[in-house]
C-alpha cells in the first residue's frame, strides 16, 4: 500500500446536511444554555425552535433511515451459504411505513393514476 | 358595541377541537363522524354569525384585549374559514374509501382549522405565533394521509420551511420585545420607536410569513408539492384559507407598525408583483406541457398534475396580498383601500380556490387519474361540476359577474399603479386559458397512451360534487349582485351596503375597532 494515496471519499448531499444540522444543534444547545442562565425566555425559545429543528433534520436524515431502512438486501439475512435461495425476495422484506400514520404506502397511486382501476400501456 | 368582554370568540375555535375530539369516539364509521363533527360545526358557524351580524364596527375579546379577539375583519375570516372548512370535512367523509384513519384525519384537521381561527383573532405576537405552528404541526401530518412517497416528501417540504418561517417570525417577536417590551400589536406602543428600526421589524415578519404564504421564490419550494400531495379536502383549505390567513396576518402586522419606507414598499410589491406571474405562468405550463417544465415536482415521473395546475395558481393569488400591502405603505393616506381590496380578494380566492381543488378532486376520483396526459375525457359524466369548476376558474379570471369582478375594481381604480394593472390583467389572461384548457381535457382529452379500465370501480361520489356546487352558487350570487349594484343597474343600496361593511372591516384589520374613520 505505500505510496499509493487512498481516494478521498466524495461527501453526500446527506453527509453534508448531517454536518451542518449538527452544528447547528450545537450552536442552539449552546444558546439554550445562556439564554437559560439570563433567563430571557424569547432567546430561549428561538434556541429551542433551532434545536428541535436540527434534532428533526438528523432524525429524518440518519436515525430513521440506520434503524429502519427502507430496502433490505435478502442476501445480506441468508449470507454465508446457509440458505440456497432467499426464502424472500428485497420487494417482500421492503419496509415502507407512512410516518406517523405507522401504515404502509400506498404504491397504487405511484404514477399519478390508480393502478387497481386502470391500465396504462406507453 | 366597542370592547366587551365575552365567552363567544372562543366558541368556534373551542368547538372545532371538541368536535374533532368527538367525531371519532362517536362512531367508527364514516357518516356517524361527520355528523358528530357536523354538530360542532355548526355551533361554531352559529356562534361566529351571531358575532358577525351584531359587531357593527366593535369588538368581542376573551380573556382580555390581548387574547383572543373578534372585530368584523376577524369575524369575517373566522366565517370563511368555517364555511370552507366544514365543506371541507363532508368532502373528506366520501374523499377517503379506507375509513381506518378518518377518525385520526377529522381530529387534525378540526384542529388545523382551529389553529388558523386563532391566528386571525389576535393581536398578540405569541398568540399568532402559537397558531401558526400549531397549523404546521397539524398541516404537516395532515399531508401524509394520501399514504403516498411523495407526500411525505411533501410534508417533510412543508414542515422545514414553515419552521424555518417560525424562527424568523420568532426572531421578530424577540425583537419588537426589545423595542417595545410588549408583544402586542397596538399602534401606541410604537409611537415612540424609531422609523429604522420599525422598518426592520416590518421587514423581519413580511419575510418570516412569506414562507407560510407561499410568496416567489419561498413559497415554489414547498407550495406546489405540497398542495397537490394533500387529500383534496386539505389542498383546498391549504390554498383556500391557510395562505390566506397568513397574508392576513401580515396585513395586520405591517398595519400596526406602519413603517414609513419606500425601499420596504417596493420590495413587498416586487415580491407580489413577482409571485403573480410567475405563479400564473407556471399554471399554464403545467396544464400544457406538465411538470417537466414547470418543475418543483417530487413524484417519481414527469405529470401535467390536475391538482398542480390550482397550487401554482395559488402561488400567483396570494401575490395579490403582497402587491395590495406594498401598496399600503407606499400610499399610506388610502392605506385602507388598499386592505379593503385584501379582505375582498380573500373571499373571491377564498371560495374560487376551494372550488377548483374540490372540483378537481372529484375529477381525479371519478377518472381515476391525477395527470392530464392520461386522463380520457370525463364527457358528460363531469356534470354540473364542469360548469361549477368554469365558474371558479372565471372568478379568478376577473369576469364581471363573479365574484372576480371586486379584485377587477380593486386593480383599475384610480389609486393603482398601471403596470400592476397590466401585471394582473396578464395573470387573469393566463389564468382564464388555463381554466378553459384544463376544462376542455377534463371533458374531451384524448390520451397518447392506451388506457384500460381493469374490472368495476363504482362508488358513490355525491358528497364529492357538492362542495363545488355550493361554492358555485355562492360565487354567482355575489358576484351578480356586486357586479349590478356597481353599475347602479340594480342591488345599488345592497351594494353600497356591502361596500361600507368592507370599508370598516377593513380598517379592523388594523384596529381593535372601528374608531369612526381611518
Amino acid at each position: 500500500m505505500s505510496g499509493e494515496s487512498v481516494p478521498k471519499q466524495k461527501r453526500t448531499s446527506e453527509s453534508v446536511s448531517l454536518l451542518i444540522a449538527f452544528a447547528l444543534m450545537l450552536v442552539g444547545l449552546g444558546g439554550v444554555m445562556v439564554a437559560s442562565i439570563y433567563s430571557d425566555f424569547i432567546l430561549l425559545f428561538t434556541f429551542v425552535e433551532i434545536t428541535s429543528v436540527s434534532m428533526f433534520f438528523i432524525l429524518i436524515l440518519s436515525f430513521i433511515p440506520a434503524f429502519f431502512p427502507d430496502k433490505v438486501k435478502a442476501e445480506s439475512i441468508f449470507y454465508c451459504g446457509l440458505a440456497k435461495e432467499p426464502y424472500m425476495s428485497d420487494a417482500q422484506v421492503y419496509r415502507p411505513n407512512v410516518p406517523l400514520l405507522n401504515t404502509s404506502y400506498d404504491y397504487d397511486w405511484d404514477q399519478y393514476y390508480d393502478k387497481k382501476a386502470i391500465k396504462v400501456e406507453q | 358595541m366597542m370592547l366587551e368582554t365575552s365567552f363567544i370568540p372562543i366558541i368556534a375555535p373551542l368547538a372545532l377541537v371538541l368536535g374533532g375530539i368527538a367525531a371519532p369516539l362517536v362512531s367508527k364509521k364514516g357518516k356517524g363522524m361527520l355528523a358528530a363533527l357536523s354538530v360542532f360545526f355548526i355551533i361554531a358557524i352559529v356562534a361566529n354569525t351571531w358575532i358577525l351580524l351584531n359587531l357593527e364596527g366593535g369588538a368581542l375579546f376573551y380573556p382580555n384585549p390581548s387574547g383572543i379577539l373578534v372585530n368584523s375583519a376577524s369575524a369575517f375570516v373566522v366565517e370563511l374559514t368555517l364555511f370552507l372548512g366544514f365543506l371541507g370535512a363532508i368532502y373528506s367523509a366520501q374523499y377517503f374509501e379506507d375509513e381506518t384513519h378518518l377518525g385520526a384525519f377529522y381530529a387534525l384537521y378540526s384542529l388545523f382549522l382551529s389553529s388558523l381561527i386563532i391566528m386571525a383573532t389576535s393581536f398578540n405576537m405569541l398568540i399568532i405565533y402559537a397558531g401558526f405552528e400549531a397549523s404546521t404541526i397539524a398541516g404537516g401530518i395532515l399531508i401524509l394521509f394520501t399514504k403516498r412517497q411523495s407526500a411525505t416528501k411533501a410534508a417533510v417540504r412543508f414542515f422545514i420551511m414553515s419552521v424555518l418561517g417560525a424562527i424568523i417570525i420568532l426572531a421578530g417577536i424577540l425583537y419588537q420585545n426589545m423595542l417595545t417590551g410588549t408583544y402586542i400589536l397596538a399602534q401606541s406602543v410604537f409611537f415612540s420607536v424609531a422609523d429604522s428600526d420599525l422598518v426592520l421589524l416590518a421587514a423581519i415578519y413580511a419575510i418570516g410569513f412569506s414562507i407560510k404564504v407561499g410568496i416567489f421564490p419561498f413559497g415554489l419550494l414547498w407550495l406546489p408539492a405540497a398542495h397537490s400531495e394533500a387529500p383534496t379536502p386539505l389542498s383546498a383549505i391549504l390554498s383556500g384559507v391557510m395562505v390566506q390567513i397568513a397574508a392576513f396576518a401580515v396585513a395586520r402586522i405591517i398595519g400596526v407598525i406602519g413603517p414609513v419606507s419606500d425601499t420596504l414598499a417596493w420590495v413587498i410589491l416586487g415580491m407580489g408583483a413577482l409571485s403573480i406571474i410567475v405563479g400564473a405562468a407556471l399554471a399554464a405550463i403545467e396544464a400544457t406541457a406538465g411538470s417537466k417544465w414547470s418543475r418543483f415536482h417530487v413524484g417519481q415521473v414527469n405529470i401535467r398534475g390536475i391538482k398542480r395546475i390550482w397550487a401554482f395558481s395559488t402561488s400567483s393569488e396570494v401575490g395579490v396580498f403582497y402587491v395590495l400591502i406594498g401598496l399600503a405603505i407606499m400610499e399610506p393616506s388610502i392605506w385602507y383601500l388598499f386592505f379593503m381590496g385584501i379582505l375582498l380578494h380573500f373571499l373571491n380566492h377564498g371560495l374560487s380556490k376551494a372550488l377548483l381543488f374540490f372540483d378537481s378532486g372529484y375529477v381525479i376520483e371519478s377518472s381515476h387519474v391525477a395527470n392530464i396526459s392520461f386522463l380520457r375525457g370525463l364527457g358528460s359524466k363531469i356534470g354540473p361540476n364542469g360548469l361549477t369548476y368554469l365558474i371558479g376558474g372565471l372568478s379568478l379570471s376577473l369576469i364581471p359577474g363573479t365574484l372576480g369582478y371586486t379584485t377587477l375594481q380593486e386593480f383599475t381604480s384610480s389609486h393603482m399603479l398601471p403596470w400592476v394593472t397590466i401585471l394582473v390583467f396578464c395573470a387573469a389572461a393566463l389564468i382564464g386559458f388555463t381554466t378553459i384548457y384544463s376544462i376542455w381535457c377534463f371533458v374531451s382529452n384524448k390520451p397518447k397512451v392506451k388506457v384500460t379500465d381493469i374490472g368495476e370501480h363504482h362508488r358513490s361520489l355525491t358528497l364529492l360534487r357538492l362542495p363545488g356546487i355550493v361554492i358555485a352558487i355562492c360565487i354567482l350570487a355575489l358576484g351578480i349582485i356586486i357586479t349590478l349594484g356597481a353599475n347602479n343597474i340594480m342591488f345599488h343600496e345592497l351594494y353600497v351596503q356591502i361596500e361600507d361593511w368592507f370599508q370598516i372591516a377593513a380598517i379592523t384589520i388594523v384596529h381593535p375597532f372601528f374608531i369612526g374613520g381611518p
